[in-house]
């Protein structure tokens, strides 16, 4: 491709050469000639760039391996770094001198060491290779998509731009916690078990002893208690408590509200790692555990489980989890093109050159019928017609005008002009209602051949021929993406999501709620309590990981859950996530002062004279703005607004706590201390109380 | 463990340029100011070697002006040539390219003072100092245009314009290889002698719209000087038969190109490529009959949608009375 330098200079040369060869020649030959040597080296330099593109460049091979720990791996861990590897072979017998590589960015990851881009020549059948080190700070899924190869000339005349797609993709699994790191050092059957819950105590293979009793045949000869037989002159049996596990079910919310977030950074990802680590820490403590995902749908369970097996699946499940994305419901078509495109640009150079995907002007054209009012213009048409073929004096009228304007204007001219100038007039006063209907029509039709409207539309097209193509739905597709506003906003969403690419979501609808408040999600959860309260044996603990703060009223399903988990004797633990910008509700009062406090006595708020001019100035756009903007320069309304939100989110925190509460469920925020070791705790708790005496 | 004082006093090296082991030479995204690009000019031995070349073929073109007796336009393209490699324009060579074209029709700067020769297209076949001069030029736009693309931009954007946030490439002067000064000397060479050889050919062969074979070689003497006017067959003039010879070498040598690399790239199209062709061919043709079946699906679904909304608002009072009606 023709790069801007290559095409001034050519330009240049050219016309040196024209001036030289046909203008100047007999001046000096000078010219013409270094202007023709010139010409011949850009040719040849074009030649061989294209010898280069061609032969080199399109069979260009990628191979990508990551490793960690030193060995190829299908998937990483967080926290730890991992080494990516690529190899570029050229098979070609041709080299290429000059050459970028760029591996693409991944999502959600830190470059640790090493350079993912590289400067340099290809030589013929060889292997160039990039080698660095990536981190993973959270659970999710890692998509390497491919590398970007650019390549020029020397001189930079010509200039090329391929992608070596090779989409793979790697479960980055939560932080890896060793079986020590988890562990309590202190004591762990020091606890009294509150009032009114009663130990479990069943004769089992345990190491505590539960009971002495008298012989029975068939009894292991081990288990006899020789002092106490010796001391009653009858065989007697020693009986010891069953080590029953102790069973964890985490519940993890996956719902689109805690998928809201700059990637690797959501909600959901705090909440996926804390269950990892949980997970981890529990199973190294031989603790059985389980695992169920809800959203606003549905529940996917697993039964909880102590193989190592189940601890991976489990981990792979919470690493899927962690990458969910929000769904783009809401988003105009225009916003998702102006992130989708420039990505299929880049992914999809040779699918979206114009050359293989192009864009006819006559598609670009308004048409006028689609408009509600586009009959009138046919209308127009029709009584034109009418008035030309029903009323002879329309017609009379117009010939007369036409000689009139004839013999006035162009009366000296020659026969033809003349005529021609006369078939004009007749033409115009005969039908000039269609004339400057049609004119209209152009105009209003050719306003799509330039500006956003073309812009926009080419870029849509071009997007869902990329989408028809991938779906394989053919023509078809590409049509029904072009027409049809939520066909292409749910297309254009699956394909941000799939490459991992945010756009920004409107939080509030055009009623000022929030949309993500995601209600349906508890009956799901409670129905996942009541399912797994179902299967369980002994005393559990169920954690709940969830966003439960602004559920208000429709909490009801989880409480009634909770009570039958409660009846039942098991634990439960909601943790509940915490946005970043919202400050703790146990910080002091006075740094988060109420709005309506702040606010009450101070007399610069508009009242009275001044509230009814506002509410006059409001009552066109421009002034509600214009009336907007001020009062938020003077009161900061930024601030007011998100005080008045915090301290809704802290009220809401509070009712959840204190409902959840009067059920025996304890509430904790996932950063008041540690959250883990909170649950650890409550399962040393539920162990304590069966084992101690 | 406390480091230990060294017992010498280290002396820097006075010849040693500290900058320039400052500045990585494999990394092409640097941006060079103007101190960094000096450094890169002067100091870095690959670089230099193409500035010396540059400055060495603007000194030719320089003497050769000035023994013509354009010493003012050697020394505007001596200035306007060390200015572009030094403040990196790159506009520079085409600068250089018209005021050579200028100072060979008026020498002395002066228009109107002009002399022309009859002869001047025979004479100046293979005239060493037109060699010379040609050569001089290829090399310094050959040099500026590397050294351009060393210190300032070497890959062009990939828009019309820059996007936002897009970075300039630089080739890395690591990169430079030992060979590649003489090579761009030795084709340049070749090339200035290839030029001479077309020029020759330009003006040696004659169009011949009669003959089996449109072109056909001049008589000794007859095309290369002006005066002669009607001895081209078809009455065309001298000119005029230049340029139908060129356009006929430019349009053959396109078309083969084009034919060689255009069946080249279909060759190596890929499988999305090639399917990307079709449908765009096939939506092409059929788009206004898809078109309008998709405004007829979608008044459909608006209307499915409508009288869903319309049914359902209609049997929830009853559903709420059936509720709420019982004892």
């Amino acid at each position: 491709m023709l790069s801007p330098r290559g095409t001034w200079f050519l330009i240049a040369i050219v016309l040196v050469f024209v001036i030289g060869a046909f203008a100047i020649p007999y001046f000096s030959v000078v010219p013409a000639l270094v202007a023709l040597t010139l010409l011949l080296w850009f040719c040849s330099e074009w030649v061989l760039f294209q010898l280069r593109s061609n032969a080199a460049v399109s069979r260009l091979k990628l191979h990508r391996h990551v490793l960690q720990g030193g060995r190829e791996v299908p998937m990483v861990w967080a926290g730890l770094g991992f080494e990516v590897h690529l190899d570029i072979e050229n098979p070609s017998r041709v080299g290429i001198p000059f050459a970028v590589l760029e591996d693409r960015p991944v999502v959600a990851t830190e470059r640790v060491s090493g350079s993912a881009q590289l400067f340099t020549p290809i030589p013929a059948q060889s292997t160039i290779s990039i080698t660095y080190t990536l981190k993973a700070p959270s659970a999710g899924v890692l998509r390497f998509e491919g590398l970007k190869l650019r390549v020029a000339d020397l001189h930079g005349f010509f200039y090329r731009r391929v992608f070596l797609r090779n989409p793979v993709e790697f479960l980055v699994l939560p932080p890896l916690t060793d079986d020590e790191g988890r562990q309590r050092a202190t004591k762990r059957f020091n606890t009294l078990p509150p009032p009114g819950i009663h130990r479990l105590r069943r004769p089992g293979s345990g190491s505590e002893l539960l009971d002495l009793r008298d012989y029975r045949p068939g009894d292991q000869p081990k288990m006899i208690a020789w002092k106490a037989s010796a001391r009653r002159d009858r065989l007697i049996t020693k009986e010891f408590e069953n080590d029953v596990p102790v069973r964890c079910v985490l519940f993890l919310d996956t719902s689109q509200g805690v998928r809201l977030g700059p990637p690797g950074n959501t909600l959901l990802t705090r909440l996926g790692s804390v269950a990892g680590a949980v997970a981890q820490a529990a199973a190294a403590n031989r603790d059985i555990v389980g695992l169920t995902t809800f959203d606003e749908v549905e529940s996917k369970g697993t039964l909880p489980a102590r193989t190592k097996i189940h601890m991976i699946n489990m981990l792979r499940r919470l690493a899927e989890a962690s990458s969910l994305q929000p769904g783009v419901a809401g988003v105009a078509p225009e916003q998702l093109t102006r992130r989708a495109y420039p990505l299929a640009q880049d992914l999809y150079p040779e699918l979206m050159s114009r050359k293989v995907n192009s864009m006819p002007l006559g598609r670009l054209w308004i048409p006028l019928l689609d408009r509600k009012w586009g009959f009138l213009a046919l209308i127009v048409i029709v009584i034109n017609l009418i008035l030309v073929y029903f009323f002879r004096d329309w017609r009379f009228d117009a010939l007369n005008s036409a000689g009139r304007n004839t013999r006035l204007a162009v009366g000296n001219w020659s026969f033809f002009p003349k005529l021609l100038f006369f078939g004009a007039m007749v033409a115009w006063h005969m039908f000039w209602p269609i004339i400057l209907t049609g004119l209209f029509w152009f105009f209003h039709s050719f306003r799509g051949w330039f500006g956003n409207n073309r812009k926009e539309l080419t870029r849509r097209k071009q997007l869902a021929a990329v989408f028809a193509l991938q779906d394989g739905t053919g023509a078809d597709g590409v049509e029904r993406y072009v027409m049809d506003d939520d066909s292409y906003a749910t297309r254009v969403a699956a394909f941000l999501q799939q490459h991992q690419i945010r756009c920004p979501i409107p939080l509030y609808d055009e009623k000022g709620v929030y949309r993500f408040r995601c209600e349906a999600k508890a009956p799901v959860l409670a129905n996942a309590m009541m399912k797994a309260v179902g299967h369980a044996r002994d005393n559990e603990l169920y954690v709940i990981l969830a966003d439960l703060a602004e559920l208000g009223k429709q909490l009801a399903p989880i409480v009634r859950a909770c009570q039958v988990a409660r009846a039942r004797h098991h634990h439960l633990l909601v943790i509940v996530p915490w946005p970043a910008d919202v400050p703790s509700p146990d910080e002091p009062e006075e740094v988060f002062p109420v709005v309506a406090e702040e606010f009450a006595d101070d007399d610069s708020l508009p009242s009275g004279k001044a509230w009814k001019a506002f509410k006059r100035s409001a009552r066109n756009a421009k002034g509600r703005d214009a009336t907007l903007a001020s009062i938020a320069r003077k009161f900061n309304l930024v601030q007011i607004v998100r005080r008045s939100l915090t301290k809704q989110y802290h009220e809401s925190f509070r009712t959840l706590r204190r409902e959840l509460g009067r059920v025996g469920a304890t509430v904790v925020r996932v950063n008041d201390g540690d959250a883990v070791q909170i649950v650890l705790d409550r399962l040393d708790r539920l162990r304590g109380m069966r084992s101690r005496r | 463990m406390s480091p230990q004082k060294p017992q010498f006093e280290v002396v820097e090296d006075d010849d040693a340029i500290p900058e320039v082991a400052a500045l990585d030479r494999a990394d092409g995204f640097a941006v060079l100011d103007q101190m960094g690009t000096f450094r890169v000019l002067f100091f870095d031995p690959d670089v230099r070697n193409f500035v010396i070349a540059a400055f060495s073929a603007l000194a030719m073109i320089f003497l050769v002006l000035f023994q013509r007796g354009s010493d003012l336009g050697g020394l505007l393209i001596l200035i306007t040539g060390v200015g572009g490699i030094v403040l990196r324009w790159s506009l520079a060579p085409i600068f250089v390219l018209f005021i050579i074209t200028y100072f060979m029709v008026f020498p002395f700067g002066i228009p109107g003072e002009s002399f022309d020769n009859r002869w001047e297209i025979e004479e100046g076949r293979f005239r060493i100092v037109d060699v010379v001069l040609t050569m001089a030029i290829l090399v310094y736009v050959a040099c500026h245009y590397r050294i351009y693309g060393i210190s300032r931009q070497a890959i062009a954007f990939e828009g019309a314009a820059r996007r936002r946030g897009e970075p300039v490439t630089r080739r890395p002067p690591a990169l430079i290889t030992a060979t590649e000064l003489s090579t761009l000397l030795v084709v340049a060479a070749g090339l200035v002698i290839a030029g001479q050889f077309l020029w020759w050919f330009v003006n040696s062969v004659e169009v011949a719209p009669g003959e089996w074979f449109p072109f056909q070689w001049s008589e000794e003497g007859r095309t290369i000087y002006r005066g002669r006017r009607s001895g081209v067959p078809a009455g065309l003039t001298l000119g005029f038969n230049r340029f139908v010879v060129l356009i006929g070498i430019a349009f053959v040598g396109a078309v083969l190109a084009r034919l060689i690399f255009g069946y080249w790239r279909l060759r190596n199209m890929n499988a999305a490529e090639g399917a990307m062709i079709l449908l765009n061919g096939n939506w092409e043709e059929t788009r206004r009959e898809r078109s309008r079946l998709e405004k007829w699906r979608i008044w459909g679904r608006k209307r499915a949608k409508a009288s869903a909304k319309a049914s359902s608002d209609a049997t929830s009072p009853a559903t709420h009375t059936q509720a709420g009606g019982k004892p």
